[in-house]
């Protein structure tokens, strides 16, 4: 992370240090050690939205700097989540099964067919999101599954995914929601992809 | 010796001037247009027994039934096939449909992943049939999303292909409409129940896909 010698403003984005501070320095310095991640525009991230177990109440500000590196995450299982790798229990040691993890719904409706990617890499939000999210702290114990099934990508919950990120690359896009349905992205099926595999 | 030189010298005039040639026959298309009945139809007219069961609840066919080496003789024309009649194509596969006809929630459930199953194994077969019969209902609409994909696939690939406007001996049917749909393929009009119209379906099957 940068930082302005002038105001002391802390610079994320590294493309900022090529336009120079708002206040008109083009001087900054780098501070070591203090990593949070960079808000590049453009970039993806897997963010997950807590509601607290009790009284339905959502943490919407984003974690302490000094908050666990590895707080623990409760998923619900419903009867088509399998095992899964995002199942953990919450650092406060609270049961898991009751409290479900809701992420934020970027898009309504349908399932998000597009690849949230390994929710190990903390990458910046797109400038679309809220910044009031939670992050996902950085250590959390999750990883890219195989889901089992012939599904690519499987709901489990509102705007939770489990991605076989190794099977998305062969063979058509299956996408198996939270209510057993499955939808099929056949290969040529949308006239921008042809223009992107054609590119 | 000389009856092996004949032998060779005839198979050389069969191979050449009668082109027996040996392709991979996919049959594709949406869910409950007559594929399977199709493929029985072919099956009985050339080898005498069928391949599949039919049935009126959609994706019956959930994986790839071959048939294999299907004799063909028409005209000058000797071909010999590998049937393969692919499961329906679907973006869309809710278990609750099948619930529809009878069936329990487990059952569905299955039936609707099976079915799945049986659409990627049909879209990967894409790689390596040597030629396609497109099957469409003539008694719908046919320029759907699943219909467009799969002609757009089978050109994308060079896999010479006929579309089939099956279904003519139902009332509604409008072979016109599947002309005027897909004006740049060859259409041919069949019944695949009662076997109307078949001669003019194998020979062009010999003419276009050899």
């Amino acid at each position: 992370m940068h930082k302005c010698l002038k105001c002391g403003r802390k610079i994320l984005d590294i493309a900022e240090i090529a336009d120079g501070c708002g206040c008109g320095s083009k001087v900054f310095v780098f501070i070591k050690g203090e990593d949070a991640p960079s808000m590049a525009h453009g970039s993806h991230i897997a963010v997950i939205d807590f509601k607290a177990q009790k009284g339905g109440k959502k943490e919407t500000d984003a974690p302490n700097q000094e908050a666990p590196a590895n707080p623990e995450i409760a998923l619900a299982n419903d009867e088509f989540a399998g095992p899964g790798a995002f199942a953990a229990k919450r650092a406060d040691g609270a049961e898991a099964a009751s409290n479900p993890i809701v992420a934020s719904d970027i898009s309504s409706g349908k399932p998000d067919a597009t690849p949230a990617g390994n929710i190990l890499q903390e990458e910046a939000l797109s400038e679309s999101l809220p910044h009031d999210e939670v992050w996902l702290a950085k250590g959390g114990s999750v990883k890219s599954i195989s889901t089992g099934g012939i599904e690519n990508i499987r709901q489990v919950a509102k705007g939770v995914f489990e991605l076989d990120v190794g099977a998305l690359g062969a063979g058509p896009l299956v996408i198996r929601d939270e209510n057993g349905i499955y939808y099929v992205r056949l290969p040529f099926s949308q006239g921008t992809q042809s223009e992107d595999q054609i590119q | 010796m000389a009856s092996s030189l004949w032998q060779k010298f005839m198979h050389f005039i069969r191979h050449v001037i009668f082109k027996k040639k040996h392709l991979r026959l996919g049959l594709y298309g949406s869910t409950n247009v007559g594929k399977t009945t199709l493929a029985n139809r072919l099956g009985l007219d050339l080898t005498g027994e069928g391949i599949g069961t039919v049935s009126p609840i959609p994706h019956e066919t959930r994986i790839v039934q071959s048939k294999e080496h299907v004799e063909l003789k028409t005209g000058g024309y000797m071909l010999s096939m590998n049937l393969l009649d692919m499961p329906g194509i679907a973006v869309k596969i809710d278990y609750r449909d099948f619930m529809e006809y009878g069936l329990s929630k487990a059952e569905a459930q299955e039936r609707a992943k099976e079915a799945t199953r049986g659409i990627i194994e049909a879209v990967k077969w894409l790689e390596k049939v040597d030629a396609a019969l497109v099957v469409v209902d003539s008694t719908e609409d046919p320029y759907n999303q699943v219909n467009v994909t799969l002609l757009g696939n089978l050109e994308a690939r060079s896999i010479p292909l006929i579309i089939v406007a099956n279904k003519i001996d139902l009332p509604g049917a409008n072979t016109r409409r599947v002309r005027e749909a897909f004006p740049d393929y060859p259409v041919i009009e069949i019944s695949a129940m009662t076997g109307e119209n078949m001669e003019k379906l194998y020979d062009e099957i010999a003419i276009r896909l050899v």
